[in-house]
């Protein structure tokens, strides 16, 4: 599956300490999000990716790869897609 | 002109086809036949600034007290709170319109002054310094707000900060201070001066009474002030004095959780709120004792 972020949908930050606060103007909502879900909206804002794609621009060693270590990525993906965030490229 | 410049007969006259008069920033229409209740008024609210529509103002609020009918008007009589229509406040007792009157503002202004960012907090300033006390009921904010005023602090708000989204600018809304239960003694005995109204028993918050906001502080309502520092109280009988930080991320959440209407000002909340965690200290303050914490709080502000 490849995803993205809308491409019009502007992406307001605030950082406090660790935690970043992100606005989203489709649903008036704020969300607090960790340095990972910053990172890959940022990978998503600049094109499509999959998740291997995510994992490579991230650093993360694609030897080792397993179902296992890529479960917290899956997971935060699908986080991301349930607030409207991110949206999977439909084909 | 002032509310005060008014004979208490002809107070009660205009009361009966609708004052109209200023509070902060809005324009209010009063209308009330109930008894008592103008001269409880005049003793609070006798500096505010009384408006004779001449020069156009439009009416933010229309605000009736109405008395019951039919049977309600003889047997345990009730007073009914209107604004535009149906509302959802129960009616009280006709001697305590006052009280009603006070809680029926709030609502008002909770419900309908979405122009603002609006905390749930009490406001005091020292020139254009603002100090925030956010606070559940129960938690302090009020008795603390009132002893703050009786030092000298300025009143913008014993219960609403109103936030300019696009400057953080809080606009004063000087109005008396409800002090309830326990609360009513301890700032009779900080400050014997204290101007307080009539004790109503028995409402749904237990026993209450107002204090007058000081004449400075009504007739400061257009000087606005800026977020400074924000403490939230936390009363608890046995408490020593104790102040601790509370972390930007943590004081995010908090202030945006405390507003009536983050959600609906949309982005421009979002920044407001941004805007005052940078610009402001945070603080939790557990307190068991009025004077100590006020000299917390006065230490703190000096710095």
């Amino acid at each position: 599956m490849v995803w993205f972020v809308p491409p019009d949908m502007p992406l307001i930050w605030e950082q406090f300490e660790d935690a970043f606060f992100l606005f989203n103007p489709f649903s008036n909502e704020t969300h607090v999000l960790n340095e990972l879900a910053v990172e890959i909206l940022q990978i998503l804002r600049t094109g499509p990716a999959s998740l291997p794609e995510i994992l490579d621009h991230l650093g993360v060693e694609m030897n080792h790869v397993t179902d296992d270590t890529t479960l917290p990525y899956r997971k935060l993906l699908q986080e991301l897609d349930r607030f409207g965030l991110i949206l999977p490229v439909v084909p | 002109m002032r509310i005060a410049d008014l004979t208490s007969v002809e107070l009660a006259r205009r009361m009966r086809t609708g004052l109209l008069w200023r509070a902060g920033p809005f324009v209010v229409r009063l209308t009330t036949t109930a008894p008592i209740f103008p001269d409880q008024f005049l003793l609070l609210y006798g500096e505010h600034p009384l408006l004779d529509g001449s020069f156009g103002d439009v009416t933010d609020f229309h605000i009736e007290l109405a008395r019951g009918q039919g049977i309600r008007r003889w047997w345990r009589p009730k007073i009914f709170f209107s604004m535009d229509g149906p509302n959802p406040l129960a009616p009280f007792p006709l001697d305590h319109a006052l009280p009603l009157f006070e809680w029926g503002f709030n609502y008002a202004i909770a419900t309908r002054a979405n122009q603002y960012l609006l905390l749930h907090t009490a406001v005091v300033a020292r020139g254009n310094r603002a100090l925030l006390l956010p606070g559940l009921p129960g938690s302090g904010k009020s008795t603390l707000c009132a002893a703050l005023v009786l030092n000298g602090w300025r009143l913008l708000s014993d219960e609403f900060a109103l936030v300019r989204p696009a400057t953080g600018e809080i606009v004063p809304l000087p109005r008396s201070i409800t002090l309830k239960n326990a609360s009513i003694a301890i700032i009779r005995a900080y400050d014997s001066s204290a101007v307080l109204g009539p004790e109503f028993p028995k409402t749904r918050k237990g026993t209450v009474a107002h204090m007058r906001p000081p004449v400075s502080s009504v007739r400061a309502a257009n000087d606005v002030a800026f977020a400074t520092w924000v403490v939230c109280p936390h009363f608890h009988k046995e408490a020593h004095a104790l102040m601790d930080p509370i972390p930007k991320d943590h004081g995010f959440l908090r202030l945006a959780g405390n507003a009536f209407n983050y959600e609906l000002q949309g982005v421009r909340g979002f920044r407001a709120v941004a805007r005052m965690i940078r610009g402001c200290q945070m603080y939790d303050l557990s307190f068991g004792e009025l004077t100590t914490a006020v000299a917390l709080l006065e230490e703190l502000t000096a710095s």
